[in-house]
């Protein structure tokens, strides 16, 4: 991104693009939904990003959305520049580390992953990249807590070093990652006594789904084509240990091989991935679980169709698909049909209140970790295989709800070790707006960049405890904007993705 | 998972790592307890549904210590007769649940084996929705079973709807409202004890004529901290002699025991029993490791929860769903990979407990189904009945139970 203009240069491009695109829905009588703004910049920045600040949807409204879709999707992003002054960036573990990783797996705690997973979303600028690498991630889910050297090691080269490639390398690098193998018992199947947990999920949930058209018989010969696919149990590193591979022929839906022999086995695993990665009704699931993310909880079936065949044309690649579908007519028309899951609004919540990392997050991640946990979506921290539900309705229960009311006044307050505290006076500007009513209608549009519907305003101002036109000397403005802030991130208006 | 709290200020904490900790099983929800009120027909039971996800091995909680095949086939990891609390000549528990035996003398626990779905998926993802929303897999129905049969039942307007700690299960999902929460403790928005008032009045008013889930919940969660707040602001004391363990199953069903002995018509409740019950690898012997030691925590929590009902008990009905059995043969690795029929275990003043219910179908290789156990009782004809005899919805079964009609197995009174 460039440099970045003053803030209150970008408020006011912010409020002429807001009120010039924002068609604001709401109805006071009949149940509408929550009011969304339509302009398509600010849709397109909320839902390619972990939050829309003001100068990121400044930044994107000069550049135009399909530049800076462009940006985010080149090329192997840095990402340690987000994590510097962090105290996080010395974390990551090169693969070459994995043996010391695992003989010192009591010292890597999964929460430093989690940290630095939360801090690129929260502070880094490859937001669209971060955002694909959740999506991945959660794809090829892998409980974290308990290997969690194995899993960091997975993030990096697995997930992120894949993310912009093709689904197919990816699958293949999960299928000989340590994290994997171990989290679902690949790693002691042998020809003698198979393990199928690992067949089945790479079928069920890595590729061709349970409706894909495969029967118990092609679990088992997946599991038998598997075996031999293990971690070296000395280093922590893959290994391919050919006596523990079944050797004869092997068929799975419509692929086969003879089998035959035992020092080739890893090819034969190999093989398989690939056919299964390529497999029609896998390019069917990832690009539904695209069209899921970035457009609609009930993804339109043509735009399914058509990533499907996008993903299929460009070898597996990611990258065009994801392309494709930002581009379609049904993500220009999708504002408001996504909400925002506890992660993507915890971290937009930090965003928009302009937070910064205290120098010491590696050591106080703890307290964002144990935030996110308590929203009940922490990163690899969700234990079976399947991955974090993308729908509302899976988070849209009274406990999330009123765990986020709690983290809203939490995060306005400060009282997040490692979060820092809200600039006030950044947030109200200068000079501070002169009435209660007119400091509402201004962090409206910093923390959620629309005009507040009637009953929002008049809703945070009960909450302030205060009428629309009174008048506030600067000081009081600011001990009002903290009770407001904490209401318009606890609104329906905040939970728009 | 190692437990790091000892005490209950960090059971919230526990109950979050603990659901992220299940390893490898179905469905969205997290440990947690979930209870739902409504109006209810007088003379209803209170039923608890207690959730082993992960797909729960029938054959280590009771094994069939009279089966020669059994042995066979697990040679080791089974639990061997002179290991077994002996139920009948054929049935034994594992002896991690002692704590039920007293329930099981008493005539109020009561077991059925070999009992399964119809459909036979070993997928979780697939089997628990299906069981959760009580219709075949093909049957598309969006709601939960338990959620069919609250509002069939009738939704008295003005009564509380729903409560729950922790994510809501799927057999709760429809219309009957419901709230989830981590701990009557935690039910409260926490500002500053004078802003209380005016926040929860400010999130009223913006949630206000809003459509969608999210909304809903907000909703949902504003009338329950109304509602609820009486009994979060008192301490619970269970009943004298009770003691709970110190862990999330058993924090749960305290909070849920908090709230049936309160007297404000506690319906339903739901919660997961502890841990995964996803055992691939490493069983373990009956005398120790994963198999014993979860066993232990559910079996002492559980026993806990029933003394302290202690009357009212008589009108409780506590039922163990899982989504499959696992194969007969043990793995390369010391456990069990997925298969299908299990065990379900029943227990109430109004069980007619003692038994083992359901036809043992043999564990010879020629009397698997598929390498599993073949169940030879629907799990719908257990739930069934419950919903005929003690749930008040014998007339009913067909709306909470559309593709199958229930055979009693005269378990209920």
């Amino acid at each position: 991104m460039p440099v970045e203009p003053s803030r209150r240069a970008l408020l006011t491009t912010a409020v002429g693009g807001a009120v010039a695109g924002a068609a604001v829905v709401a109805s006071a009588r009949a149940e509408a939904a929550a009011p969304v703004a339509t302009d398509p910049v600010l849709h397109a920045v909320r839902r390619l990003s972990y939050g829309a600040t003001p100068s990121l949807v400044a930044h994107v409204r000069q550049v135009g959305v399909s530049a800076w879709v462009d940006q985010q999707l080149s090329g192997s992003p840095d990402v340690s520049a987000t994590l510097h002054g962090t105290g996080l960036a010395s974390l990551p573990l090169p693969p070459e580390q994995a043996a010391m990783a695992m003989n010192a797996v009591q010292h890597y705690g999964i929460t430093d992953l989690q940290a630095q997973t939360f801090a690129r979303a929260a502070f880094g600028d490859n937001q669209l990249y971060e955002l694909l690498v959740e999506l991945f991630s959660n794809h090829l889910s892998i409980y974290g807590p308990t290997f969690p050297a194995y899993k960091a090691v997975d993030d990096s080269q697995v997930i992120r070093k894949n993310v912009l490639g093709t689904f197919a390398d990816m699958l293949a690098a999960s299928a000989q990652s340590p994290a994997m193998l171990l989290y679902l018992n690949q790693a002691y199947s042998s020809g003698d006594n198979p393990n199928e947990n690992y067949a089945r999920e790479l079928l069920e949930l890595h590729t061709v789904g349970a409706d894909g058209g495969y029967h118990q018989r092609d679990v088992h010969q997946a599991a038998l084509t598997l075996t031999g696919l293990t971690v070296e149990p000395d280093t922590g590193v893959f290994q391919y240990r050919p006596e523990w591979h079944h050797v004869g022929p092997v068929r799975v839906m419509g692929w086969s091989h003879p089998n035959a022999d035992r020092d080739r086995g890893l090819d034969v695993a190999l093989s398989l991935i690939a056919y299964l990665a390529h497999h029609p009704r896998t390019a069917q699931r990832i690009a539904t679980k695209v069209v899921r993310r970035l457009v609609s909880d009930s993804p339109p079936p043509s735009l399914v169709a058509s990533s499907a065949a996008v993903y299929r044309a460009n070898g597996t690649a990611i990258v065009p698909v994801v392309k494709h579908v930002i581009s379609s007519r049904e993500f220009q028309q999708s504002a408001g049909q996504k909400s925002q899951r506890p992660f993507e609004w915890f971290a937009q919540c930090v965003r928009v209140l302009g937070l910064t990392p205290s120098p010491d997050l590696a050591a106080n991640g703890g307290a964002v970790v144990e935030a996110l946990r308590e929203l009940g979506q922490a990163p690899f921290a969700w234990s079976p295989p399947n991955g974090y539900p993308d729908t509302a309705v899976a988070y849209a229960s009274t406990a999330t709800m009123l765990a986020r009311w709690n983290a809203a006044q939490a995060l306005v307050h400060g009282s997040i070790a490692g979060l820092g505290k809200p600039d006030v006076t950044t947030l109200l500007g200068t000079p501070a707006p002169a009435t209660a009513g007119a400091c509402v209608d201004r962090l409206a549009l910093v923390l959620l960049g629309i005009r507040p519907r009637a009953a929002l305003k008049r809703a945070v101002l009960t909450g302030a405890g205060l009428t629309a036109g009174r008048v506030l000397t600067p000081t009081q403005a600011q001990s009002a904007a903290l009770p407001m802030a904490a209401l318009l991130l606890s609104s329906p208006e905040a939970l728009v993705r | 998972m190692t437990p790091e709290c000892q005490d209950l200020v960090c059971t919230r904490r526990r109950l979050l790592a603990g659901a992220g900790a299940l390893g490898g099983l179905g469905a969205l929800e997290l440990a947690a307890p979930r209870m739902a009120f409504a109006a209810t027909e007088a003379r209803t039971d209170l039923l608890v549904v207690i959730s082993l996800r992960g797909g729960a091995d029938g054959l280590s909680l009771v094994p069939p210590v009279a089966d020669a095949d059994y042995y066979r086939a697990r040679p080791g990891i089974a639990v061997h007769p002179s290991q077994a609390l002996r139920l009948d000549r054929h049935f034994g528990l594992h002896p991690s649940l002692a704590p039920l035996m007293p329930f099981w003398r008493s005539r109020q626990l009561a077991v059925v084996h070999a009992v399964g779905d119809s459909d036979g998926t070993r997928s979780h993802f697939e089997a628990t929705d299906a069981m959760e929303r009580g219709v075949n897999l093909s049957n598309s129905t969006p709601t939960g079973w338990v959620d069919r049969l609250m509002v069939a039942r009738g939704l008295r307007s003005g009564a509380f709807p729903a409560l729950s700690v922790g994510s809501p299960p799927g057999t709760l999902r429809g219309t009957a409202p419901d709230l989830s929460l981590w701990s009557l403790a935690d039910l409260r928005v926490q500002v500053p004890q004078a802003d209380t008032a005016r926040t929860e009045l400010a999130l009223h008013q913006m949630y206000d004529g809003v459509a969608g889930a999210n909304a809903v919940a907000a909703r949902e969660t504003l009338d329950a901290l109304r509602r609820l707040a009486p009994l979060r602001d008192k301490t619970y004391v269970p009943r004298a002699g009770v003691r709970y363990p110190d862990d999330t199953f058993s924090f749960g069903l305290s909070q849920i025991a908090a709230v049936a002995r309160a007297g404000i018509g506690l319906q339903v409740a739901a919660l997961d029993a502890p841990g995964s019950w996803d055992m691939h690898e490493g069983l373990g012997a009956p005398g120790s490791g994963w198999m014993h030691d979860q066993l232990g925590t559910f079996a002492r929590g559980l026993a806990a929860f029933l003394h302290d009902l202690g009357p009212l008990l008589s009108r409780t009905t506590v039922v163990t769903v899982s989504e499959f059995g696992r194969r007969v043969a043990q793995n390369g690795s010391g456990g069990v990979d997925h298969g299908h029929g299990s065990v379900m275990m029943v227990l109430g003043g109004g069980i007619v407990g003692g038994r083992v219910y359901g036809r043992w179908p043999g564990l010879a290789p020629a009397q698997l189904d598929n390498g599993d156990l073949r169940p030879t009782t629907d799990y719908r004809d257990v739930l069934g009945e419950l919903v005929a005899r003690r749930l008040g919805g014998a007339r009913v079964l067909k709306t909470v139970f559309p593709d199958h009609r229930p055979h009693e197995l005269g378990l209920a009174r």
